[in-house]
């Protein structure tokens, strides 16, 4: 119905015009190409090679990561505006032969990538600086050179210790066991932190004596290597350079954002035209050939048949489209009416149905619109959902899968909206809450139908009912589907005895003539069922053991209505958790401070239940679909149509 | 004799709420979100740790984990819902509390017993559900919708058990 017929296409050309034919059919997007199967590559062994494009794959994979990197490091550099919804940059067919473009593209990646790699370079040695900078900060005040000897008998040395050692017990030595203070000056230069920077000068010839009485102290070593100056003087020759790194990393940094901002989105763009290009050459590569020419197997869709032959003519190439065969497995696209197309997306979320199946979105589409309008049922949430969507698909550029969910959650706001009303909700009570704590009337929102808090039976009850019609639609889906491949007899036993049982149950309840009419479908349909079920059985008792076993099958529908209760649960959790929230705002009474309040409460309470509710509404509802409407007709298992065609991240290829 | 006397006295003065119907009502409300909101916040908590080690490698990934780890999340709005239902009933928020006898008030305790029990336990065994989900988001983010039904099937008991609790609170107290 509304699977799209396909034909199978086989093509044989010439492998000078294969480049060519490809590239036409990927600027065309009609056709599905599928790698020859296992049979069909045996039937032709010794025949044909595989297409060894595999080479030219690896190179735009190279092309396209290092395009990737330059990518992410301009979007972090550029500071172009944007302005924050505008429309995706069109290419067109022409940009992907612009050799000069990609050239010029590619140097500019790979320019900010080395710009990069050197601002990497400076930040590492201005960390370095700026640690020697600060490591030499303390030693300011001291007036010797660093690394030098004072004289020719003396050394110096630098380091700290804890500020509670004091100097004269540094300057005591002892030498062949008595004290000795001369060989030794020890001079506090800074102290910080409980910390004292000291420097020792003392004679060469007690140096052992002297390493082995500061290690005792606690003294640690500073050395300055390759510092010959003061520490004052390689200071300020440390900061000199310092702000030369820094000029110059500023001005990479500058020259690196000139180059994001003028690239990033041609980058983009190239790697749109790339990504395709790959596409197209793995595709190649999949093709079998022999030393002249090429073959080719794919799907096309009936109706875009004469385009693909119109394109094809133009080339010495042999072809021809034929039906599927009934082995044969085409790939599934689903067409419908606008209206319905967004809901495909519950469909294929499920599975594409096989290629000999049906497409169930018709159905699921009308119940999808009422089952998640009854779950959410509030009309301020319908309403802020549909505009909401509406607003979205109006101003935003967005993807195709996008913009079918929004399509669809702004008809089930309409929905929702609908029931809102019908149910009396609005933001929860907030009509009624409003009104009797600010103006103190007693205005409230009067469901048009009835209220499901107050009345939760008569929900319940609609819930089963739409449950129940439901289930009877994926029944008539079945038998629809028996009826087509012609097995009648199938279809009345299968699915009409069953529609006439479990028609005439709940009718049983309902007293008067319909239990009359009830009993007589009920017993009608259980002794047709009875008959039939263990037809497929030899003997005759297993016959009416089947059939008799087959009335326990009652219970899984029953069960499946059941299911259907959440519909009131949801509802209510809507409702009530609305309620509260509009409740806890008002509790402060009618005072301007409290209207603040309330204000608050409620939006941020709304879009709390709002959310979650909604979140629930969109699984509950489809998980009704999946596995109480599904189960009883379903046949999934396809395969999505994939057509060799170009498709941009970034831009629009037109 | 003296100090048993003592004891039944004491006793009786000290136990006298229990025979007091409002006290079980409240005490089931309580009941009801106490432990549907210890079930959701476990469950909650243990899809949120499997969330975490993914949005450490990919944070562009969070939105669609918010989504996964507010589905054991519900079980405790449940909860919540059948304690503002009663305390509604019981004129918590009205002027004065209403008169009910004790039978209504065990009844009451007993109606709000299977969205706390069943949601404590339901919003654990979904979130583990959940959390293994997030497996489907790290292979495949596309399917994720997938892994949220699969979650959202256990969520179908906690809005039964939403459903009867609802449904007897509501018809003990008109």
């Amino acid at each position: 119905m509304a699977i799209v017929k396909m034909k199978k296409l086989t093509l044989i050309g010439l492998n000078t015009e294969k480049e060519s034919i490809l590239n036409d059919l990927m600027w065309l997007s009609a056709v599905d190409v599928t790698p020859l199967t296992e049979a069909g590559l045996e039937d032709l062994s010794g025949i044909v090679r595989n297409d060894g494009a595999v080479l030219e794959d690896e190179s735009y994979g190279e092309e396209i990561s290092l395009l990737d990197s330059a990518m992410k490091l301009m979007g972090m550099n550029h500071t172009a505006k944007k302005a924050m919804f505008a429309p995706k940059e069109k290419v067109y067919r022409e940009d992907f032969d612009d050799s000069v473009f990609k050239t010029t593209v590619k140097e500019a990646a790979e320019k900010a990538i080395s710009l990069q790699g050197e601002i990497n370079v400076l930040k590492t040695s201005i960390n370095r600086v700026q640690q020697s900078i600060s490591a030499l900060k303390p030693w300011v005040s001291l007036p010797t050179p660093l690394g030098r000897k004072p004289s020719k008998h003396t050394s110096q040395i630098l380091g700290t210790v804890y500020d509670k050692v004091r100097l004269e017990d540094i300057m005591e030595i002892e030498v062949d066991g008595h004290t000795e203070t001369t060989p030794v000056w020890a001079e506090k230069v800074n102290s910080n932190n409980k910390i004292s920077y000291i420097t020792v000068i003392y004679l060469d010839a007690y140096e052992k004596q002297l390493e082995s009485h500061l290690a005792e102290l606690g003294f640690s070593r500073i050395q300055f290597p390759g510092f010959n100056s003061t520490a004052a003087d390689s200071i300020s020759q440390l900061e000199g350079e310092l702000s030369e790194l820094k000029e110059k990393k500023e001005e990479l940094e500058k020259e690196l954002q000139d180059i994001s901002n003028e690239n990033y989105d041609k980058v983009r763009k190239l790697i749109d035209i790339l990504t395709n290009k790959r596409k197209l050459s793995t595709v190649r590569s999949s093709l079998v050939m022999t030393g002249s020419s090429f073959m080719l197997e794919g799907w096309l869709p009936e109706d875009r048949e004469g385009d693909v032959s119109g394109l094809l003519d133009k080339y010495t190439c042999y072809y021809e489209t034929a039906e599927p065969a009934d082995e044969e497995e085409p790939p599934i696209k689903l067409k419908n009416h606008a209206v319905l197309e967004p809901f495909e997306a519950i469909t294929e979320m499920y599975s594409l149905p096989n290629y000999r199946g049906i497409d169930p979105t018709f159905m699921v589409a009308p119940f999808y619109f009422l089952l998640f309008g009854m779950m959410l049922s509030d009309a301020g949430y319908g309403i802020v959902m549909t505009i909401a969507c509406f607003l979205g698909l109006k101003f935003l550029s967005l993807g195709k899968g996008l913009r079918g969910m929004l399509k669809m959650f702004m008809f089930c706001g309409i929905s929702t909206t609908f029931w809102g009303f019908m149910f009396g909700t609005f933001f929860g009570d907030a009509v009624g809450v409003v009104s009797s704590t600010y103006f103190g009337s007693d205005l409230v929102l009067k469901p048009v139908w009835f209220d499901p808090v107050s009345d939760p039976i008569t929900m319940l009850i609609v819930s089963f009912v739409v449950g129940f019609l439901h289930i009877l639609a994926g029944l008539g889906i079945k038998g629809y589907m028996m009826i087509k491949r012609g097995n009648w007899l199938d279809a009345l036993f299968d699915v009409g005895f069953w529609m006439i049982l479990l028609i005439g149950l709940p009718l049983l309840i309902l007293g008067g003539v319909f239990s009359v009419i009830g009993a007589v479908f009920a017993i009608g349909g259980a002794v047709g069922l009875i008959a039939t079920q263990g037809r497929s059985e030899q003997n005759i008792f297993k016959k009416i053991a089947s059939g008799v076993m087959s009335l326990y099958d009652v219970i899984n529908y029953l069960a499946d209505v059941l299911s259907y209760s959440r519909i009131l649960a949801l509802g209510l959790s809507t409702g009530v958790i609305g309620g509260v929230f509009n409740k806890l705002g008002s509790l402060g009474g009618s005072g301007f401070i409290s209207a603040i309040v309330f204000v608050i409460v409620f939006i941020l309470g709304h879009v709390l239940n709002f959310a979650l509710c909604a979140l629930g509404s969109y699984v509950h509802a489809s998980r009704l679909q999946f596995i109480e409407f599904f189960g009883k007709f379903y046949e999934a298992g396809g395969r999505k149509f994939n057509a060799l065609g170009v498709e941009g991240k970034y831009t629009d290829i037109l | 004799m003296l100090l048993t006397n003592l004891i039944t006295a004491e006793t009786v003065n000290y136990f006298t709420f229990l025979s007091d119907g409002l006290f079980w009502a409240f005490f089931g409300a309580a009941l009801a979100v106490i432990l549907a909101g210890i079930g959701s916040a476990r469950g909650v908590g243990i899809v949120g740790e499997a969330a975490a080690g993914l949005v450490a490698e990919d944070p562009s990934k969070f939105g669609q984990l918010i989504l996964l780890e507010a589905l054991p999340g519900t079980q405790g709005i449940y909860g919540l819902l059948i304690a503002f239902i009663t305390s509604l009933k019981l004129g918590l928020f009205s002027d004065s509390l209403a008169v009910i006898t004790l039978e209504q008030g065990l009844f009451i305790f007993v109606a709000c017993l299977p969205i706390g029990i069943v949601g404590l336990f339901s919003a654990i065994y979904q979130a583990r559900c959940a959390a293994a989900a997030v497996n489907i988001l790290i292979k495949n983010p596309n399917d994720v919708v997938k892994g949220v039904t699969l979650s959202a099937m256990v969520e179908t008991y906690a809005l039964f058990a939403l459903l009867i609790s609802f449904l007897m609170v509501n018809f003990i107290i008109k």
